[in-house]
This record gives structure tokens, sequence and C-alpha cells, in this order.
């Protein structure tokens, strides 16, 4: 039914509405029918039973029942009559039909006056009165077959009518109706199709002025106001969409100016050195901004002027290209501004004057932008970034390269804070390793002092009683004295083997230093000395070890310590025979290293090479870091870990260098690196030296029985007056006994290390009282020495052990002569 | 009412007459009496009498019979039924029509002793006793607008209007209409159809 059309639903809804309408006619004429028609069979009835009652009076009064049945068969002629009687008092008098005799239909006595409707029947009871007299009563039973009959008779008329009026009504609705279906429709038929097509310029057509016609109207005036707003939305959408384009667009370039932020700032952070910073600055910069010409500068402030730091690839090529200085003076710049902070940005660089821009104008690259650098507050550079074409960057574009300028700005303060950092750690890291080397070396040195004294102690008489027959017995075998010679010598090896572990903690005295060193001579006696080691035991095993020697016979000598210098030779000429157990070739070279460093000023000639070479098994990496470190030895047992460590010492005290290659497999290559400087030509030996002085009253203080006597031998060989004392208490008795006596000690030596008191405190009380006499101190180690090398006020010379006649009699000379 | 009797009555009357054929009349002499409101006579041994029946008879012609105006002194002047001749009713019509009226009529009997009173009744009952003077009496009482009545035989051949007559043991009647409208007396059809199916065995 809601589907239905328009047309339809008019048609039904006339043909409802008068079917409804006739139903309820009908029903009402029948209704109204019925009830007329049982009141007119009352009526009627009523009426029969009148004139039979009223017929009946005479022969009810004079008994007559043939008579009053007579009458009643009147009744046979109404149908509906289906039962009569008539009653005289409570007696029936009459019936009919003849013969009835159900009481049901005819009741053998009068009922109440009335008539009334039992089940289908009408039964009616009438009194029959004469002279105002009831005489008898009158009963009627009518079927209301009549009624029924032209009920069923209404009926079939109303519903042939009806059934026309509808059929009529049909007919009327179906053309009627399209008087108000039609427009609908149209204007139903029109909207679809407007809404269909999305086309507003249709209009429906008006048929006529009422409602419809209305409805057209505005119909058609909201498709005209929907047209209209139609037209704006399209126009308002393509606004929109226009405007969303240009905002994607800007959307998309702030994007892109974002994730090259983004690609710039992880790219810097993740730097920490300047160039590589501004090297990845402007090469995204030219890449993806892009740009035609990227380049950084420093300014420089002393020199007021734009120092170039870095061009970008483009930025290169095109400098080059067009002979851009790389420095700028800042009178000259357009980017002056910036030293104020200030973004400079030149829309057109043509209309400048100077010659730079003139130069880039040339070159098309008419916009300009010089972005500062700034570093709280103070601008340290800029970037100077061109473009192609007149006002090529855009607003948001420069905004984009502030920002930047201040991330790049902070990127390059960090990498600066990083460096120097970086620097301050290193330095820290560098002092920590020597201060752990001096360290280890003065443990070391300790050690070894301590053994030094021992064997300083022991050597002492050996070398001494040997000089003594030496000297004091000419009459020795050649044989005798040689013997005697070479145990001296072994004994002053030992010596100086022992001095040398002093030699890791303690600069040598400075005069030691000071001697001319010639190192081809030095090299020559090396090879000479070592020949055992690395011609004859290798030959022993069959294995050739060939010694080359490539001397540059122009060295010129420096100054240092010559003992020193063959010992680091020895040491290097042995690692390089131990590094070649199945033979090989050590290549001994000096040369005379001219530097043009300006150095001379400090009196610095140049630097004298010493090198060693061998094509031996090499060094990886961690042990040529770890070489030079006392104690550290690949050679297990055999080595004692000193010898390299001892070349370092001995470099470092002749303000030289080591500079070590070596490769496994491929040899190493040793270099000494002495920096020559004048020298005092070697003078000889000291006038007057190696002569006797004397004879001198001297007093000699020792625990130890062998050296007093070594002493003894050796003053009193050269015709001094000797007292032996064994203790610090006796000595110093000895000393005052002495002076009592008017002949007080021309000089006193003592040992440093005694039970009791030692050296020390023995020298400080003979100072005290007799500030004159010079006291010598003997010892097998140095280390009482101040840090600087200078005498405590209390000792007036020092003697190392073991002693030598002739050192001691040089000591003498310049205390007791000179003094 | 009092079964016993109505037996006695239609023992008297006869009851096969009831299933005679619907022409000849039945006149139920106890109906006819209650029908005129004789149900308060006393009881008596016995149905009611041939004259009881004929004073109810008489009485009730007034019912069906309608006199002209002048035929009453005054509009309430009482009707009269006279009895000229010997009264074969004794007390029984006084009795009947004690307190009744037709119309507005009272009902008064009356005892008549000469032809010039004949005049002063409505209805008139000619005694058989009478028979022999019957012209005169017809005479005395024409144009007077009197309903004539009498059980003697040939009564309405000799110009009365209604003769009372035994048939089958019923009292019935027979009506001379031309004499009643000479005299100027309208008799109700429903009186004549009964009187038109009763005919005398003479």
């Amino acid at each position: 039914m809601r589907a239905l059309s328009i047309r339809h639903k008019l048609l039904w809804i006339t043909l409802a509405s008068t079917a409804t309408a006739l139903v309820l006619v009908a029903a009402a004429i029948l209704t109204y029918e019925f009830f007329a028609s049982r009141h007119a069979v009352r009526e009627d009835v009523s009426a029969l039973a009148q004139i039979i009652g009223d017929q009946s009076t005479a022969a009810l009064t004079f008994d007559d029942k043939g008579t009053a049945e007579e009458n009643l068969q009147a009744f046979s002629r109404q149908g509906h009559i289906t039962a009569a009687a008539i009653y005289k008092g409570n007696e029936l008098f009459a019936r009919y039909p003849d013969g009835l005799t159900n009481t049901a239909v005819l009741p053998a006595r009068p009922g109440w006056a009335g008539a009334r409707f039992e089940g289908n029947a009408l039964v009616l009871f009438q009194p029959i009165k004469l002279e105002k007299e009831t005489i008898g009563t009158v009963y009627l039973r009518s079927d209301l077959g009549g009624v029924r009959a032209r009920l069923w008779q209404d009926a079939w008329i109303l519903g042939l009518f009806s059934a026309a009026a509808l059929a009529a009504a049909w007919l009327l609705a179906s053309r009627l109706q399209r008087v108000i279906s039609r427009p609908i429709s149209h204007l139903a038929q029109t909207a679809a199709i407007v809404s269909a097509g999305q086309n507003y310029s249709i209009r429906a057509r008006k048929e006529s002025a009422d409602e419809l016609g209305r409805l057209i109207d505005g119909f058609n005036e909201m498709l005209g106001k929907i047209q209209e707003r139609d037209a704006a939305l399209q126009r308002a959408k393509e606004e929109l969409e226009r405007r969303v384009e240009e905002r994607t667009r800007d959307l998309r370039q702030q994007f892109d100016r974002i994730s090259l932020l983004n690609r710039i700032t992880y790219a810097v952070a993740a730097r920490q050195d300047l160039d590589s910073i501004f090297r990845i600055v402007l090469e995204e910069l030219e890449e993806r901004l892009p740009l035609d010409y990227g380049s950084a500068y420093a300014f420089d402030a002393p020199a007021d002027a734009f120092r170039l730091l870095r061009r970008g690839a483009k930025g290169g090529a095109l400098a080059e290209a067009l002979h851009i200085p790389e420095t700028v003076p800042v009178e000259q710049s357009i980017f002056r501004p910036c030293l104020q902070g200030a973004m400079v940005y030149e829309p057109d660089v043509s209309r400048l004057e100077t010659p730079m821009a003139k130069k880039v104008a040339e070159a098309g690259l008419l916009s300009s932008l010089g972005a500062p650098l700034m570093v709280e507050g103070e601008m340290f550079g800029l970037l100077a970034l061109l473009r192609r074409g007149r006002d090529a960057f855009t607003a948001p574009e420069r905004d984009f390269i502030r920002g930047l300028s201040a991330h790049v700005a902070m990127a390059v303060h960090q990498a600066q804070l990083y460096q120097g950092l970086q620097k301050a750690y290193n330095n820290l890291r560098q002092t920590q390793h020597v201060i752990m080397r001096q360290e280890r070396l003065k443990a070391l040195g300790q050690m070894a002092s301590g053994i030094a004294h021992d064997i300083n102690n022991t050597l002492s008489p050996i070398v001494g009683f040997a000089e003594l027959i030496e000297r004091g017995e000419p009459g020795l075998s050649p044989e005798a004295r040689r013997h005697l010679r070479r145990i001296k010598t072994a004994g002053e090896d030992i010596a100086q083997i022992v001095s040398r572990l002093r030699e890791f903690y303690r600069p040598r005295d400075r005069h030691e230093l000071h001697a001319p060193v010639n190192l081809n001579q030095i090299a020559a006696q090396v090879v000479e000395l070592t020949r055992p080691r690395w011609r004859d035991i290798p030959q022993s095993r069959g294995v050739m070890v060939e010694m080359r020697l490539d001397l540059d016979t122009q060295l010129p000598e420096l100054a240092g310590s010559e003992t020193e210098v063959r010992e680091a030779l020895t040491n290097l000429i042995l690692n390089a025979v131990d590094a070649l157990p199945d033979g090989g070739e050590i290549t001994l070279r000096t040369r005379e290293l001219n530097s043009d460093l300006p150095e001379a000023k400090r009196g610095l000639l140049g630097h004298a090479l010493l090198e060693v070479a061998d094509t031996g098994v090499g060094m990886d990496a961690e042990t040529r870091k770890h070489c030079l470190e006392p104690f550290f030895s690949t050679k297990g047992a055999r080595g004692t870990g000193l010898g390299l460590a001892m070349v370092y010492g001995v470099m470092e005290r002749h303000g030289g260098r080591i500079d070590i290659a070596s490769e496994p497999g491929r040899g190493t290559r040793v270099q000494l690196i002495f920096p020559v400087r004048a020298v005092a030509p070697s003078s000889g030996a000291a006038p007057g030296a190696d002569e006797k002085i004397g004879p001198l009253r001297l007093l000699c203080i020792d625990d130890e029985p062998l050296l007093r006597e070594l002493l003894m031998d050796m003053l009193a060989s050269d015709g001094h007056r000797v007292e032996l004392t064994g203790g610090g208490q006796a000595g110093l008795d000895a000393f005052r006994a002495a002076r009592r006596r008017g002949e007080p000690f021309h000089a006193v030596l003592t040992d440093l290390g005694m039970p009791y008191l030692d050296g020390h405190a023995v020298a400080k009380i003979l100072k005290r009282e007799s500030p004159e006499t010079p006291v010598i101190m003997l010892t097998g180690w140095g280390d009482f020495l101040k840090q600087d090398g200078a005498l405590p006020g209390h000792i007036d010379g020092i003697l190392s052990k073991p002693p030598h006649i002739r050192e001691i009699r040089d000591m003498l000379r310049r205390l007791v002569l000179n003094g | 009412m009092n079964p016993a009797f109505k037996r006695t009555i239609a023992a008297r009357a006869g009851a096969p007459g009831r299933r005679r054929p619907r022409r000849t009349k039945r006149i139920w002499p106890l109906a006819l009496v209650l029908a005129a409101g004789l149900g308060t006579l006393p009881s008596r041994a016995g149905g009611p009498t041939e004259y009881q029946v004929k004073a109810a008879f008489l009485y009730n012609f007034g019912k069906f019979v309608d006199w002209p105006s002048n035929a009453f002194a005054a509009t309430n002047a009482p009707l009269v039924i006279g009895v000229f001749g010997e009264n074969p009713f004794g007390d029984n019509l006084q009795s009947i029509v004690r307190g009744k009226n037709i119309g507005n009529h009272r009902v008064a009997v009356r005892r008549l002793r000469s032809l010039s009173e004949l005049k002063r009744c409505q209805i008139l009952f000619v005694s058989a006793s009478e028979k022999q003077r019957l012209p005169d009496i017809l005479r005395a009482v024409r144009g007077a607008g009197v309903l004539t009545v009498s059980d003697m035989d040939h009564f309405t051949e000799a110009g009365g209007m209604i003769s009372l007559f035994m048939e089958n043991r019923e009292i019935r009647f027979q009506i001379n209409n031309e004499a009643a409208r000479a005299a100027g007396l309208k008799i109700s059809s429903k009186l004549l159809i009964l009187a038109e199916r009763s005919h005398p065995a003479n």
C-alpha cells in the first residue's frame, strides 16, 4: 500500500471512502428497515388483533365459537400469522389454525397484554373490550417472515446499488484523481530527474493555481535556490580545493624542509669535526633545498674578514669558475650585517656595486642569502647561500635557513667543545702515561739502586786492588799486567751495568750529557763489541747474519753520553740479532737530517739519525705498542724487558726520539733521532789530571773493611796519610782527636750507608764543627742527591763506588787545593 | 369456574353439539352468563336457566344497537329494558343489569303494564303471553325507537325485531333488520352476522 503511486492511493481512498459510506448507509437503512418493519409488523399485528377482536365481540358476547373461529380463519390469507386464538376469560375460545394444540405456539391461557418478540416470532395478546369491559383476549403469533423477506429484498437492492455506486465512483475517481495525481507524479518525476542527474536547471510544469500549483512554484523556486547554492557550493569547493592544494604544497614543502632540517641535524650531530659538519650542511642544502651555491665562512676578527671554511660541491665548482676569493674583507661583503646577528637577504644582487656582487650577478646568482652562525650572542661565521634568479628564496625558506643556521651554529659550537674536550682528554691521558711510566721507572730505580749499592760495594775492592796492583807493582810481567787490566775492565763493566740500572729513573749528571759523541765511531765500536753475538754464535748454529754499515761520514758530533748511546745501540743490535733466528741482514745507518724547522735559534743545528734495521720477524701492533715499556719482553726467560726501555730513557735524556716501524714478517726498523746542538769540542783530559797531590791528612770512614782497606791502599799509594775508621762515631772521634792534636784532616771521605750514624749525619756534624773541611761522600747509589742534581750543603763532593784513583785525585785536587 | 356447575350446564345443554358443523351456533349458557357479568351470581345448584340466559341476551343486545338520539329523554337518561306481559325472568333480569351501564346510560328494568307505556323503554321484551296482542304492541311502539324482542314463535315475521329461540338446546336469535331500521335503530353488523347464521327450525 505505501509503495503504491499517488494515483492508486487516491483511487483506493476514494473507493474505500465510498464503500465505507455505502456500507454505513446500507447498514443504517437495513437497521432502520429492520426496526421499522418490526414496528410495522407489530402495528400490523396489533391492528389485526384489534380488528379480529372487534369482529369477535359479538361472538364472544353471545358465545358463538363458530363465528369466532370463522373470523380467525381470515388469517389464512395472512401467511405470516402462524397462530391465533381468542380467549374468553382464561378459557381458550377459538383457535387458528384449526386443531392446533401446541401450547408453545398457542398458549392455553392468555398472557400479559401487549406485543413482544419471542425469538423469531412476534407474539401479541390484546384484550377485547366491549362497552369498556374486557370480554376476552386475542392472541396472535407472527413468524416475521415478512420482515425477513423485506430485509433481504432491501439488502439486495442496496447491494446492487452500492455496487453500481462503487463502479461509478471508480470510474469518476480514476478520471478525477488525475487532477491531483498528475501534477504530483510530474513533480515526483521532476524531482527524480533532478536527483538522478544533479541537474538543478530543470523546472516542473505548473498546471493549476491551487495548492499543487503553489507546491510546484515552491519546488521550482527551491530548485532555483539549490541551483544557485549548488553553483556557489561548486565555486566554494573549487576554491577550497585550490586552497587545500596550495596548503598541501606548502605543507609538503614545509615537511621537506623539516625532513631536511632533521637530516642535517642528525648528520651534524653525529659529526664532531667542523669540516665535515659544514660539508654535510652545504651538500644537503645544495642537493635538497636546493641551492646553486652554498658556502660557509668564518669571521676572522683580527683580519676583519670572512674566511672561507667550506663550499658545497656546486658552490666549489662555481667559485672556481668565478674565481671567488677565499677571504672577503667585511667591508666589501654584503653580509656585513651578519656580524650583528641579522640575516641578510639580497633578492637582486645585480643592483649592487661591489666586485664580488658583480661576479655572482654575472653568473646569474641573483638571490643571495647570508645566515649568521651565532654562539652565545657572538657571530663566529655565516652561511652564504645563492640561487639563480631574482628573489628566489621564499619567506618560509628564509625562515627555515634562519632556523637551520641556529642548529648548525649549535652543532659547530658543540663540535668545538668536543674537540677541546678531546684535546684535554688526550693531554690528560698522555700525562697519565708519562706519570705512570715515571712511577714504574722510579720503582725500578729504587730496586735497582739497592742492588747497585751492594754490587758496587763488593766490586770496589776488586777494581781498586787491581788498579793498585797495576800501579804499585812495576815488576809485574806483561802477562800479569794484561790480566790485571782485564780484571779491572770487567769490574768497570760490571759497575757500568749496575749504573745503567740507575739511569731508568734519574737523569745523569748534566755534564755527562754534554760530552761530544761521534755516532759513527760508536757504531763501529758496537759492531765490533757485539760481533760474537751477531756472527760467532749464529754461525755456530749455521745461521748467517750479515751486518751492513751505511755511515754518513759528514755526520756532526752531538752532545751526549757516549756510554749511553753505545749501550742503546748495543741493545738495538742485540734485539735485531734476536729477531733473526734464521739469519738475515742487519743494517746500521747514520744520517744527518737537515730539518727546515726554524729552531736554529734554540741552538739546534739539525738532527742526527742512527738507524738499526733488520729483516727479521717484526712485531705486531700490540707488541709495537708496548715494546718501550720496562719489563715488557717477547724473549721469555732470556729477556729482562729493560733493553728498549733503556733505549727510550737514553733518547729522552738526549732530547731525541725513537721511531719504530715494524710489521710481522717484514722486519723492524728502529730510528734514533738525536738533536744536534752546538757543543764544545772535546777538551781532552783536565790540566794536571792524574797528577799526584799531597801529601794530605785524610780521614776515611767506612763500615766495609775491604773498602776501607782499598781506600787506604789507594790514598797511601799517593803518599797521603790516611786514618781509617769503621763507623760514623769512630770517624767523628778520630776527626776531633786530630783537631785537638793540631793536625786536622785536609778532607774526610765517608761512606753513605752505615749503621747508626750514616754518611749524611757524619757530614752534617763535621760541617758544623769544621765548615772548611771538605767532605767527600762515597756511595753505591746516587739517590741521596736532590732532585735538581745539586749537592746538599754539607757535602762537597761525591764519588760513586767503585772509586777510581783518578776520580779521587781529581776530587781531592778540586776540593783541597782549590777550596 | 366451578367444574361441577359447568358439567351441569353441559349436560343440560348437550355436549355433542360442539361437534356440529360450523354453521350451527353454539351458545354456552354459562359463558354467556359470565360474559354478562353474572359471575358474581350466588352459586346455586344447576346451571343458568333459560331465562337467565335470555335475560343476559336482552341486556347484551343493548350493546350492539344504536338508538337514535331522540330515543332518550336526556343524554344520561337510563336505558330501560321493559318487560311486557308475564315476567319469565323473575329477578334474573334485574340482577343482571344492576349497576350496569351501556354507553352513558344506566341500565334499568321496568315492568310495563299498558300499551301506552311501551314507548317509555328502549328494549321491549314481549312476553309470549301477549302473543294475541302482538299487532297492537308493535303498532304502539312503531317509530318510537324501541328494540322489540320476544321468544314467541314467528315474532319477526309478525314485525318484531329480534326473536329468541332454542336450537340444539342453545338459545339463538333472529333479527328483522328492516323493522329495526324502520324504527330508526342501527343494529351492529356483528349481531346481524350472528343472527344470520341461525335459522329457526319452524
